[in-house]
């Protein structure tokens, strides 16, 4: 995949992700937040919008609010999560079953303890999601 | 129940030679040949097959998918996981097996109301309560609560030379202080507390003396928060 890599961003990002990666581990929520934007940002700026590596960067900050849990976050972490969705629709092209699995995710994730946040979204999920051959196959076992 | 203090037996010769595998983990990138043999062996272990449901999951997705990056498919805390999993099945006694129901096991000891006696003790405070647990911190699990410390052969050698007196009688005067003031605060009978003291002593000098077996084998701690 060409990209125009700009190596010293990556390298500030992969440090702001880890520091994020440990402020989640420690409860500093808003401190994880704030240094998983700016790695985005860096990202999106070195590496474009459609590149793979901004799928973790996502999944921290999805992390990230998900431990806030309020139902706001909860909103949020779904758009995030409709995003990360997308950059893994390319990047799992040649695995439907890991794809079966991040259907499932986004869809936990418009989920808020028993409340479902988006129930017509959740349905289009379902449907994708039954007519992958893999979630036919695991079924069928 | 929160702040017990779970100590086990670590083999760290295993955990220095899969160090490397882990750190290819902890990179969440394509893992080389080595470490997914390590995984591969790992999902062969009838412990992981049977009592690792979670890890012997995660393993199955990474091994279907040699090729992926564990980054675009895997979510940090799943790779958090499987790192600790390993650890644990890999490199502690046991598999890394502990139970609160049964606080003195044959791999473990966990220190719940004992803590308030040996928490009082200059060595218990030097080995196990250090301020600054960063210098003998176990590099993996890194993240969370996880995290353990590992005491030097030495620390070993002391926690049994010091748990030694605990099994003779009578008890030391210290430790009866000890005792008659947690009796008057938890209102438990001081029989009692020295009982579960002394089980927990005796479980305690059974796990430093396998921890001294062995040149690989010490012992690590953590705090169930």
């Amino acid at each position: 995949m060409p990209h125009n890599v700009d190596e010293g961003a990556e390298e500030t990002a992969e440090r702001l992700e880890r520091e994020a990666h440990d402020a989640i581990a420690g409860f500093s929520l808003d401190d994880a937040v704030r240094l998983v934007r700016e790695a985005l940002a860096i990202r999106e700026a070195s590496q474009g919008d459609g590149h793979p590596d901004l799928i973790w960067t996502l999944s921290l900050w999805i992390e990230a609010l998900g431990r806030k849990h309020r139902p706001e976050t909860a909103l949020e972490a779904a758009g995030l999560g409709e995003r990360r969705l997308a950059l893994r629709r390319t990047a799992l092209a040649s695995a439907p079953d890991e794809l079966a699995y991040s259907l499932r995710e986004l869809m936990a994730l418009y989920t808020f303890e028993y409340d479902v946040l988006d129930t017509g979204r959740i349905d289009e999920l379902q449907r994708e999601l039954d007519a992958l051959p893999a979630a036919r196959h695991e079924r069928d076992a | 129940m929160a702040g017990e203090l779970l100590i086990q037996v670590i083999d760290m010769g295993r955990f220095r030679a899969i160090r490397p595998a882990l750190n290819e983990l902890d990179a969440a990138r394509v893992l080389g040949s080595e470490s997914l043999s390590l995984l591969r062996e790992a999902a062969a272990s009838p412990l992981v097959r049977r009592h690792r449901p979670g890890l012997a999951g995660l393993l199955r997705r990474i091994l279907r998918h040699p090729e992926l990056e564990l980054r675009v498919f895997l979510a940090p805390t799943q790779v958090d996981g499987l790192i600790e999993g390993l650890v644990h099945a890999l490199c502690f006694e046991n598999g890394g097996e502990f139970s609160l129901v049964t606080p003195v096991g044959p791999s473990w000891v966990v220190l719940d109301i004992e803590l308030a006696v040996l928490g009082d003790l200059d060595w218990f405070q030097a080995i196990f309560l250090d301020p600054n647990p960063k210098a003998c911190r176990l590099a993996y699990p890194r993240a969370g609560e996880g995290c353990y410390g590992v005491l030097s052969r030495d620390d070993v050698a002391r926690v049994a030379s010091e748990l030694r007196p605990l099994l003779d009688d009578p008890i030391p005067t210290e430790i009866t202080a000890g005792l008659k003031a947690l009796a008057e605060h938890s209102h438990l009978p001081v029989l009692t507390l020295t009982q579960a003291v002394r089980k927990t002593a005796e479980g305690f000098a059974r796990l430093a003396a396998k921890g001294l077996s062995r040149e690989e084998l010490t012992l690590a701690h953590t705090s169930l928060l």
